[in-house]
């Protein structure tokens, strides 16, 4: 089995901005890159000297990327989603998608649905190849008590099999929806995740940034970072995972300074949790769910923003500030 | 008119002409307090009635809430010009409010939104504000400024218009300035009150305004966290009589303490903020919002900000001259779009309700609302996706009295790295301000040492193109 305390950088390509989101194409080294930019970027990676190649559309950050078949979908802070025809890399629907920025778009695993989460506070379910809405799952508090600012719904996560739906807000709440009803199957706080300043900064910080399910579905992976100071990153990166149905933590992980945890990843098998950092320090760690122990960290000098897996999981491609890399297990 | 005489009153009486009004030498009553023969003159120290009578004031100010803007507006222009001073603390971000740049490498995510103002685009976390651009307010978006920090000295020396014509002497910030060009000798309010909703902009950077040698009444009553003075109710084991009376002995021994020290600002200060400590409580009212309709206060929104400003609102209509309301904590190193897509929106709701209800009370007019802050943030996103501490180009905000709204004044480069035309000094903006408020920016003081000092640097000119 590859050992993850040997990853070893096998490639990096050098690219300009903030790198926000990636999608790969199955069975290749194909990578489709969501840029601060604007811009959706092709690399082929397996090629000796990668050349990468744009696509225009939106208008802002390019927050999310999935590719159902030769369709890609992305989605950004302008509030659409678009969806691309891969083999002439034109736009071949718009949707205006959400009345706030879109913060991540996730793909079922049988790539049916897709999911939007958005400072609108709603998370969406869309039809991935018709484009249409399906449903509309609601129950994040808009406002942030007492400091009466707006929250903000980062991220969210299908369950291995399709059927349910968690994201996860600003304040730490999650709520997990059956999306066959879309009725709310449970909510928990991750409250660990929050820090409140009233006097002094008079703005609260916090958020889970980043989540996924153990591939046995009964885990729930958050990543973000444990503040404090709200002027800048500085704390902890923080890792936690929770049996959801019981809303019980079962492991904490703080590592490093001044970083937050921005991706995580489950190996298919669940030998390991994945995580990296993409504001502050530069980080990536192998967490042990089990035992509740850091099986690896290192430093990959660079901010990670986001990250994908091939299939066997030996292979990591990571995307972030100004660079992109590709990781081997040996 | 009415104003321009009263101004006149206060420009001949520079600073070492005492005034007994507000320089701590009051004639405090007659007579002995041992033998109970002591009686009280009105004012400043004063007793029950006059507190009496300031109840009825208030009453009155309230009264006149319900009254027509327009006649509400016809007694402050009889009174004269007051200011609002919305200070950013911490340093908010030009690209995320006033000065947005979209699609460049320094833009950010946020869009920029188009506004009343055919052609002039503003950050999408400000569309209250857009729609309200003509009415009554001027953007300037070539605020270029040596300060890039948030602490004491540095802001002080921002706060006082980054002179370099005066050597060591410390000249008085804009905001106790304003308090002192603005307010009146029969003032029954503070010249100068200053709410902090975040204490990182007072105890940890002293971002206080500072009346240096115009004396202690201009110096700000600070209030922290919260909407009123700490100090404003009589603690449950004092009666209002007992009170008075321990007031009175404290002024009298002050009195006496201060014969041949009458310069001396630290010890005016004492006394002033002992003598202002009757004049709150007898003005607590104004500070609890709670009599205000459901609907205003929705507009104002429910933060800390919202509902100091709604005080400020309330002290201004009951004659406050000056009100700074210092909005923290903007400093953003890390995270900036996720704090200015907190605070942004709060300031949107906040400054638009603000002039709503000024212009609806018939109160603009005769208000200035300065928005402003000690400094920018960079161009350059760090890795943090922070923006970090920048002077060389930032924008500012004027809105209501002698304002010509809808002006944009300004601009900078594509990436917003530099001034592209008619850069504006921070002397510049204040001689703007004071111009705006009728008040001669090349007015003298006369220091301590015996130099007289103008409001502004002698070469200053006020920005023109946004004044009415």
């Amino acid at each position: 089995m590859p050992d993850p305390t040997q990853i070893k950088e096998h490639k990096s390509l050098k690219m300009t901005g903030d790198l926000l989101s990636v999608a790969r194409t199955p069975n290749t080294q194909q990578l489709w890159i969501g840029s601060n930019d604007a811009k959706i970027y092709f690399v082929d990676l397996a090629v000796e000297k990668p050349e990468p190649t744009g696509m225009s559309g939106h208008t802002s950050y390019v927050s999310g990327l999935v590719q159902v078949d030769n369709v890609l979908i992305s989605c950004g802070w302008d509030k659409k989603l678009i969806w691309w025809n891969l083999e002439n890399r034109e736009p071949t629907r718009t949707v205006v998608a959400h009345q706030k920025w879109i913060r991540q778009l996730v793909a079922s695993p049988d790539r049916q649905l897709i999911a939007t989460v958005s400072d609108d506070m709603s998370c969406k379910l869309w039809d991935a190849k018709s484009g249409q809405i399906i449903r509309e799952l609601r129950g994040h508090q808009p406002i942030i008590p007492r400091f009466d600012y707006p929250n903000k719904l980062y991220t969210c996560a299908f369950s291995p099999d399709g059927k349910l739906l968690a994201a996860a807000d600003e304040l730490c709440q999650v709520i997990v929806w059956d999306v066959g009803t879309g009725q709310v199957a449970t909510r928990f706080e991750a409250a660990a995740f929050y820090k409140s300043d009233w006097d002094r900064n008079n703005h609260p910080w916090g958020g889970v940034r980043t989540m996924a399910f153990s591939p046995d579905g009964k885990r729930l992976a958050l990543g973000g970072m444990q503040n404090t100071d709200v002027a800048i990153i500085n704390g902890p990166g923080f890792v936690q995972v929770f049996d959801w149905a019981q809303g019980k933590s079962l492991h904490e992980y703080k590592l490093g300074t001044n970083l937050q945890f921005e991706s995580v990843a489950f190996h298919p098998r669940t030998e390991w949790l994945l995580t990296a950092s993409g504001g502050g320090a530069t980080r990536m760690a192998f967490l042990d769910i089990e035992s509740g122990k850091t099986i690896h960290e290192f430093d990959p000098k660079m901010q990670t923003f986001g990250l994908a897996l091939d299939e066997a999981a030996e292979t990591i491609y990571t995307v972030g500030r100004e660079r992109v890399a590709v990781w081997r297990l040996t | 008119m009415p104003n321009d005489v009263e101004q006149k009153s206060v420009q001949s009486s520079p600073l070492m002409e005492y005034d007994p009004e507000r320089n701590g030498n009051y004639e405090i009553g007659k007579g002995d307090f041992s033998n109970g023969s002591y009686t009280m003159s009105s004012r400043p120290i004063c007793n029950v009635l006059d507190h009496t009578i300031g109840r009825r004031e208030f009453l009155g100010s309230a009264a006149a809430v319900a009254l027509s803007g327009s006649t509400l507006g016809a007694e402050l222009k009889r009174r004269g010009k007051r200011a609002i001073l919305l200070f950013l603390s911490g340093g908010a971000s030009q690209f995320e409010t006033w000065d947005p740049k979209p699609g460049r490498p320094t833009g950010g995510p946020f869009q920029a939104i188009e506004t009343s103002i055919p052609g002039i685009h503003i950050s999408e976390l400000l569309p209250l504000m857009a729609q309200r651009l003509h009415k009554h307010t001027a953007i300037i978006r070539s605020i270029s400024t040596a300060n890039t920090n948030h602490d004491g000295r540095d802001v002080q020396r921002l706060l006082s218009g980054e002179r370099k014509d005066t050597g060591n002497l410390e000249t008085p910030s804009l905001g106790c300035l304003l308090a002192k060009e603005l307010s009146r000798p029969d003032d029954r309010l503070p010249a100068n009150l200053a709410f902090y909703s975040a204490y990182v902009g007072l105890t940890a950077n002293n971002q206080s305004d500072f009346a240096g040698f115009l004396g202690a009444p201009y110096q700000p009553i600070n209030i922290l966290s919260r909407l009123s003075p700490e100090s404003n109710q009589l603690p449950a084991s004092l009666t209002d009589r007992e009170h008075s009376e321990r007031d009175r002995l404290r002024a009298a021994l002050s009195r006496q303490f201060t014969v041949g020290r009458q310069r001396d600002v630290t010890l005016a200060s004492y006394g002033e903020s002992f003598g202002q400590v009757r004049n709150l409580m007898a003005q607590e009212k104004l500070f609890d919002i709670s009599d205000e309709p459901l609907k205003l206060r929705e507009r104002y929104g429910n933060s800390l900000f919202a509902q100091q400003a709604i005080v400020a609102r309330r002290l201004i209509e009951a004659g406050a001259p000056f009100v700074r309301l210092n909005r923290g904590w903007w400093d953003s190193h890390g995270e900036n779009f996720e704090i200015h897509a907190s605070l942004v929106p709060d300031l949107d709701k906040v400054m638009s309700a603000l002039l709503d209800d000024l212009q609806d009370r018939g109160l603009l007019d005769d208000t200035l609302v300065v928005t402003f802050a000690e400094m920018g943030r960079t161009p350059t996103i760090n890795n943090m996706r922070g923006r970090d501490h920048w002077g060389r180009c930032w924008s500012a905000a004027l809105s209501g009295c002698g304002i010509k709204g809808g002006v944009v004044y300004g601009s900078t480069n594509a990436d917003g790295t530099d001034v592209a035309e008619h850069p504006v000094s921070a002397a510049s903006f204040f001689a703007t301000v004071f111009q705006a408020l009728g008040i001669d920016h090349q007015k003298s003081y006369i220091a301590p040492d015996g130099r007289p000092v103008t409001l502004t640097p002698y070469d200053t000119e006020p920005v023109r193109e946004v004044l009415a």
